[in-house]
């Protein structure tokens, strides 16, 4: 056992720490500013709520890594359950299951929030070396066409006999067996997430890693925090000992939806805007029935997109286009079918294909996504109402997957309503037309939550500065997911990479004059 | 940091307008009780309980049963499929349950009651006694009644019930065959190291040569797995 990774499951006594940087979550933008923070020569603590897993402990089945390496065992959803949230837990966050997908922030995006949330300093050229390190570090590249699964396959026929934009995605990986089993943790190692870059340098340079401690409330009075307060979680699920981290800037990296609910429970809200503006790009689906095997759970997840709908005009959501891995418990999940309807769509999985499309929120103006409060428990509730201006994006994504579908040679298309909407040609579109829309209509998922603690110039209306600095707490900073102002519209973790790179000199900076 | 102003401490969470409410679930449950479906309403006409196990962690041998009779009918049956008895569903589900925000699981732990109840169930559905005494088909009616119902409450149910009984069921080994889900290839992960190392950012990359989905036939061994020294 390494002496720098103490398991908070196994500890017998209270533990007190001190250190220059206290880092509370070991994901996408934990793990880089850790490494970068250590380089620096600073003494670094991080604590991570769940386990330390490698691939040894990847059993490769869904219902034992869902439990193990998603928040609330893979059953975090918005409070009412109309969205089912997938999210990331345990050592490397949501870097350890994701599909590798990666993309530099756009262009358009970085512009919307200089021009509409005055956030500066995150212009394309600025933020560029920033992503070129990560870049290089994470051996991000463009996956082959050539080497695209046939779930992929299905979307770049559909879209090139449409005339559609479709293009091959980058992927952080290294040594890939093409195996489709990111979701439920690489066996090979081969996905570059945290576990295996970022955060083996910075426990190799020096930094302590704490895992399955559940940080409580932050310590903080009068503008500056002191640290954290912690508890560790038994393997039986028991509050264990207390762990407490002394630290002359903390970094809290918990992503969006704990990250925001730290904050509240710590009573640091000043100015109401915690929790506001979370983001999930909401996805919906569309099964197609292809004649052929395509072996929906084989072979890279994602690793062809399209952002042909991306920009729908200045009143309309955008949205864009990727497919989901399809093995057999996410796959029941997506439908609302019980009984003998349900055997007989899980019996199709090895014919079918899932292409799903990603709705670009929090861009309209009076879009101001979902909220994040706490539960009496002071667990994370998630509201996030899906408006008018989201069913009708919704309503517009399920007739361009369908004909997606149709031009890829589908036998029959199926929608994820609860009486699923079926067609075969494009005559039948009506019939997706008429259907209704909003919550409970259909599936509804997220693999991507943003903000919550939002970025930006003013006190008034967001959380933290553009250099991550909470506005009224001088050392304490924000890097992960929370701090976008709005969603990307493309997956986002190449983004908190980024932002977290960048981060490293503010914390160092604020660390060393502390 | 020139001009900031010291921040103030919130009040504390649970006392905050907005933040003590209670979840959209626990509050339309709550609802329910105004339909004289209480927890006095409960009780009047009784569960039929199967025999639960003895070694329950979160669920009473009453609402396990309840359990039990709607994974049955919520997993496919007959036809070769396993059923989710055989599959354990309500057990699994009772682990899970104790693994989760305890606020969840008692909401969930509440769903089950009122669904089995006998009064809810003649003046939502028109069904008379409970549902865990109710023939397959009479609980499948059940329960597409709750998926389309006009109350928030009960499609959320439907929702969290319904996820959690198919999950349970479709991650299971078991059913993959029927699914025809070829499953994992032996990856050989189970003799890697505890302590993950540093993999170097000079090691080969692997797009130039990426190996092949695995197929359903012959699942590929993966390419060369980096080397991880301990």
């Amino acid at each position: 056992m390494n002496e720098r990774i103490i398991r908070g499951r196994e500890l017998s006594a209270a533990v007190s720490e001190r250190c220059d940087v206290l880092v509370i979550g070991s994901g996408a933008g934990g793990a880089v500013l850790a490494a970068g923070l250590v380089e620096a020569g600073l003494d670094v603590v991080m604590l991570e709520a769940g386990g330390y897993h490698t691939r040894r402990d990847f059993t490769l089945n869904e219902g034992d890594a869902f439990v193990k390496l998603y928040q609330q065992q893979g059953a975090r959803a918005t409070d009412d359950v109309s969205i089912a949230i997938l999210q990331g837990k345990g050592v490397g966050g949501s870097t350890t299951v994701n599909w590798t997908t990666c993309f530099r922030t756009p262009p358009r995006v970085l512009e919307h929030w200089a021009r509409v949330h005055g956030v500066e300093g995150l212009g394309e050229a600025e933020l560029a070396p920033h992503f070129d390190a990560v870049e290089a570090r994470l051996n991000i590249s463009t996956w082959p066409e050539s080497q695209a699964n046939e779930n992929n396959q299905a979307l770049l026929r559909g879209a090139r006999a449409l005339g559609w934009e479709a293009a091959p995605l980058r992927r952080n990986v290294r040594g890939c067996a093409n195996s489709g089993f990111c979701g439920v943790g690489c066996p090979v190692d081969g996905k570059q997430g945290m576990h295996v870059t970022y955060l083996p340098d910075a426990i190799a340079g020096g930094m302590r890693l704490y895992t399955d401690v559940e940080v409580q409330t932050l310590d903080w009075s009068g503008g500056r925090v002191r640290g954290a307060v912690g508890r560790a979680r038994r393997a039986d699920g028991a509050l264990g000992p207390a762990v407490e981290v002394k630290a002359k800037v903390v970094a809290l990296c918990g992503g969006a939806i704990n990250s925001p609910a730290l904050l509240l429970r710590s009573g640091l809200n000043p100015n109401g805007r915690v929790g506001l503006r979370t983001f999930l790009h909401p996805v919906v689906g569309m099964a197609g029935r292809y004649a052929h095997r395509v072996d929906p759970y084989y072979g890279a997840p994602q690793s062809i997109g399209s952002h042909q709908f991306i920009d729908r005009g200045s009143d309309k959501v955008g949205f864009f286009l990727e497919v989901a891995p399809l093995h057999p418990m996410l796959a029941s999940t997506a439908s609302a079918l019980i009984g003998e309807q349900l055997g007989e769509f899980l019996a199709l999985l090895p014919n079918l294909s899932a292409i799903i499309a990603l709705q670009a929120d929090g861009f309209l103006p009076g879009d101001e996504g979902g909220r994040v409060s706490l539960k009496p428990s002071g667990q994370p509730s998630i509201v996030y109402p899906v408006g008018p201006a989201l069913q009708e994006s919704i309503r517009e994504s399920h007739a361009v997957l369908a004909r997606l579908h149709i031009a890829a040679g589908a036998e029959e298309v199926a929608s994820l309503h609860a009486e699923p909407v079926r067609l075969r040609t494009e005559a039948e579109l009506p019939k997706l037309h008429a259907a209704r829309y909003g919550a409970f209509e259909h599936a509804i998922f997220t693999a991507h939550q943003m903000g919550g603690c939002a970025m930006g110039p003013k006190a008034e209306s967001s959380v933290v500065r553009p250099d991550h600095r909470h506005h009224s707490v001088e050392n304490l900073f924000i890097v992960d997911g929370s701090v976008l102002p709005t969603s990307l519209g493309v997956n986002p973790s190449e983004t908190i990479y980024g932002l977290a790179h960048r981060a490293r000199a503010f914390v160092a900076a604020a660390a060393s004059g502390a | 940091m020139p001009g900031a102003t010291p921040p103030t401490r919130s009040a504390p969470a649970s006392a905050r307008p907005g933040i003590s409410r209670r979840s959209a679930l626990q509050a339309g449950l709550a609802g329910l009780a105004v339909f004289g479906v209480g927890a006095g309403g409960l009780a009047v006409w009784p569960t039929t309980e199967a025999d639960a196990p003895a070694d329950l962690l979160v669920l009473s041998p009453r609402t396990w049963s309840v359990l039990s009779a709607l994974a049955e009918a919520v997993c496919p049956s007959g036809g070769g499929w396993p059923t989710a008895a055989a599959i354990g569903v309500a057990s699994k589900i009772d682990k899970l349950l104790a693994g989760m925000d305890k606020d969840d699981a008692d909401q969930l732990v509440l769903a089950l009651l009122l669904i089995d109840n006998a009064l809810a169930g003649l003046a939502l559905d028109g069904r008379i006694g409970t549902f865990s005494g109710a023939d397959l088909a009479d609980r499948r009616r059940a329960l597409l009644s709750w998926r389309e119902s006009a109350l928030p409450v009960r499609r959320t149910a439907f929702k969290a019930l319904r996820g959690l009984c198919a999950s349970a069921y479709f991650a299971d080994p078991r059913t993959e065959a029927m699914v025809g889900y070829p499953g994992a290839p032996n990856f050989g992960q189970a003799d890697a190291p505890a302590i993950q190392a540093p993999q170097s950012p000079e090691a080969p990359a692997s797009p130039e040569a990426p190996a092949s989905p695995p197929s359903p036939e012959a699942p590929a061994a993966p390419a060369d797995p980096p080397e991880v020294q301990p």
